[in-house]
């Protein structure tokens, strides 16, 4: 009876168009979406300076120190900071940073200063640049005056590019923000379970289709039923989370770690957490299916909103002003437990996550079939 | 030997204030085919679902098989088929498919299940169907294969609630020639409905329903020979006079005799041959008649007589 019944239930799920379409086809489509939006910036790697365009006004008496300082940044090399264009005058500049051919303007006067259009990144540089230079020609001044007998050794050590800050990283993976996109996507394919979970228990119970009547009716035990239903309702989840895996790591190139296997259980345990979640969630009240299906979506939409599917923070505001709806959060979890197993050496956190989700499950589970026990109806 | 099949006993059913099923009984004995004739809304889909245990009732005992009905009582279950008045198939699977499903529930040997299915398939006719799914079927063909999802496991007992509605003629008439022959090879069956043609075709005993009460119980000429009316005679006639009527009135066996827009209605209770003596009396008495025809009474007569009201809205 068991294998009868789950037999047809896979058959069914694979021919109900709007499953197909939303669980397998539409997070195929929202993976790309998210990777042509934020795709290119994944890979910082690829990121290259170019040398930022400036002019150059020099006044009537130029000032030579500074003008040789960027002479040195202006050469092509490795460390050319800047592509210089010598105008002979401020309006040839301007007209130059006004045709966009330029970045900004650096006057060579006794104080150097700096015209620039716009609040990019390279004008933050050309303004830094100037600022830095002003400060050292200051402080060389001051050594100068008070200390000249320390003055080669002040050169000597601003020469030597001393930093006092130490990368220390918490393991030998590296983690971008965006991949929280990716994550919380693969939470709501998991979570997409709870629709088929639903659906299993509006097809047998009575009071909400003629199905589940004449299913009710027939000496299949309640038990078995629920049982086949939700394995075959897990099985053709876990199957659209594997297919979107796969078009995220081989088609896309997302980098989701080494840890394929422990993946590969987070996605799994997801999937029975989202379709024991839609079996509990029908199984409550006394509603219609069509009130049932909108509290699945509700509930289903706020968990991955809460998770960060639509803003990449929501989770990290979420654990700093209330935590616990992170650790009961479905969707926060399974995120959570991806997020730990591509950064942590360490499965600390990822034990605990899958040991939330395994108990959750299991609640759920329980508490379906108490409710779904009850085979008699006031009204059908 | 206890031949009952089903026994219903005092059945109570409310929603809130309204009684649905109010102190209902029934008896159906094996082999029989037993028809639960009411309107809409007298209480017959609810009577089922409680014999079924689907629904909570107030009060009553219902015994299957000569044992108590209960939701977990699956050695029952087993046995009874059910054709529900909505049709209950999977979209997503073909007629075969949806066939051997549900005679998988009550059939686990995998070899006798596909002969059953095969056989429930050639039994309503839907061979060359058998690979489409049901949105590409019509009314009738989709109510040929709701019945045979609830008979193909051969139950001992059969329950069909309406299944003729919103069916073609055609359809209609194959659906009643296959229920009797799923009597002939040892079902019993209980058929609701509210058309009394059907109800007449193929019962073998009746049980007019009305606001959840058993109204009346017997067999088609039975519950006909309650009421008053045993025929009524329609003649055309011109220039009757009121001596004629009261003349006509005086023959045997005529309680009622109505003469308007030329023509003659007269009722009568008992006695055979009614129609040739109001005809010799009118040739007797030189008046000309053109159509004549007689009608017998039918369950919508008993029905009316027993409520005031007609059995259909």
């Amino acid at each position: 009876m068991f294998f009868h019944i789950f037999k047809y239930r896979v058959k069914q799920l694979f021919h109900v168009r709007e499953l197909i379409f939303w669980t397998f086809a539409f997070p195929i489509l929202l993976g790309t979406m998210f990777y042509f939006s934020f795709g290119h910036l994944l890979n910082s790697n690829d990121f290259k300076f170019k040398p930022i365009p400036v002019a150059l006004v020099s006044e009537s008496t130029p000032n030579s120190p500074f003008e040789t300082v960027l002479d040195q940044l202006g050469q092509a090399n490795d460390k050319q900071l800047f592509t210089i264009t010598k105008a002979s005058n401020n309006e040839e500049a301007l007209q130059l940073l006004k045709d966009r051919k330029i970045d900004g303007i650096i006057y060579s006067t006794e104080t150097p200063t700096v015209s620039v259009s716009g609040d990019g990144l390279n004008q933050s540089i050309i303004k830094s640049f100037i600022e830095q230079y002003l400060q050292h020609d200051y402080m060389f001044k001051q050594i100068a005056t008070n200390h000249p007998d320390k003055l080669t050794d002040s050169i000597n050590l601003m020469s030597q590019n001393i930093s006092f800050n130490k990368e220390i990283s918490f393991s030998n993976s590296k983690m971008d923000s965006l991949s929280q996109y990716f994550y919380a996507l693969i939470a709501l394919v998991c979570l997409y379970g709870s629709f088929t979970g639903l659906n299993t228990v509006i097809n047998i119970q009575a009071n909400l289709s003629a199905l589940g009547a004449r299913r009710e009716v027939s000496p299949a035990h309640k038990l078995v039923v629920i049982l086949a239903e939700f394995c075959a309702s897990v099985l053709v989840n876990f199957m659209s989370v594997l297919l979107l895996f796969f078009y995220l790591i081989v088609i896309l190139k997302i980098d989701f770690g080494s840890k394929i296997v422990l993946i590969l259980l987070t996605s799994f345990a997801g999937s029975v957490i989202g379709v024991s979640s839609g079996t509990f969630l029908g199984s409550l009240g006394k509603w219609s299916d069509k009130t049932k299906e909108s509290l699945v979506m509700a509930v289903t939409m706020i968990c991955c909103f809460l998770s960060g599917l639509m803003y990449n923070g929501m989770k990290d505001l979420i654990e700093h002003t209330c935590p616990i709806i992170n650790r009961i959060n479905p969707a926060a979890l399974i995120t959570d437990c991806l997020y730990s197993l591509n950064m942590y050496d360490t499965y600390d956190r990822f034990i605990s996550d899958i040991a939330i989700m395994g108990i959750m499950a299991f609640l759920l589970c329980i508490g379906s079939f108490l409710l779904l026990r009850r085979n008699k109806y006031a009204s059908i | 030997m206890n031949t009952s099949v089903v026994k219903i006993e005092n059945l109570v059913k409310r929603y809130k204030e309204l009684i649905a099923v109010d102190h209902f009984n029934l008896n159906l004995e094996k082999g029989e085919i037993l028809g639960l004739l009411g309107p809409n809304g007298s209480g017959k889909t609810t009577t089922l679902n409680c014999l079924l245990s689907l629904l909570t009732y107030d009060k009553g005992n219902i015994e299957v098989f000569g044992k108590k009905m209960r939701p977990d009582s699956y050695d029952l279950k087993k046995d009874i088929g059910v054709v529900l008045q909505n049709v209950a198939l999977f979209d997503s699977l073909t007629v075969y498919e949806n066939i051997d499903f549900f005679c998988g529930l009550y059939i686990t040997d995998k070899k006798l299940r596909k002969q059953y299915v095969e056989e429930a398939i050639e039994f309503v006719e839907l061979t060359e169907f058998r690979k489409f799914y049901p949105r590409k079927l019509s009314g009738g063909l989709l109510r040929r294969l709701n019945i045979a999802c609830g008979i193909a496991h051969k139950p001992k007992l059969i329950i069909l609630d309406e299944p003729t509605v919103a069916v073609d003629p055609q359809s209609r008439n194959k659906i009643l020639e296959g229920i009797l022959d799923l009597n002939k090879k040892g079902a019993t069956i209980i058929y609701t409905s509210h058309y009394m043609e059907e109800v007449e075709q193929i019962c073998s005993r009746i049980v007019i329903m009305d606001k959840g009460k058993n109204l009346a119980n017997g067999t088609a000429n039975e519950l006909k020979m309650m009421i008053k009316n045993n025929e009524t005679i329609y003649i055309d006639v011109l220039n009757l006079t009121n001596e004629n009527i009261a003349n006509i009135k005086q023959l045997n066996h005529v309680y009622s005799a109505d003469y308007s827009n030329n023509q003659l209605v007269v009722k009568c209770n008992g006695g055979t041959h009614n129609l040739i003596h109001v005809m010799n009396y009118l040739q007797d008495n030189n008046i000309n008649f053109g159509r004549v025809h007689s009608e017998l009474p039918t369950l919508n007569d008993v029905f009316l007589e027993i409520t005031g009201k007609e059995l259909r809205d």
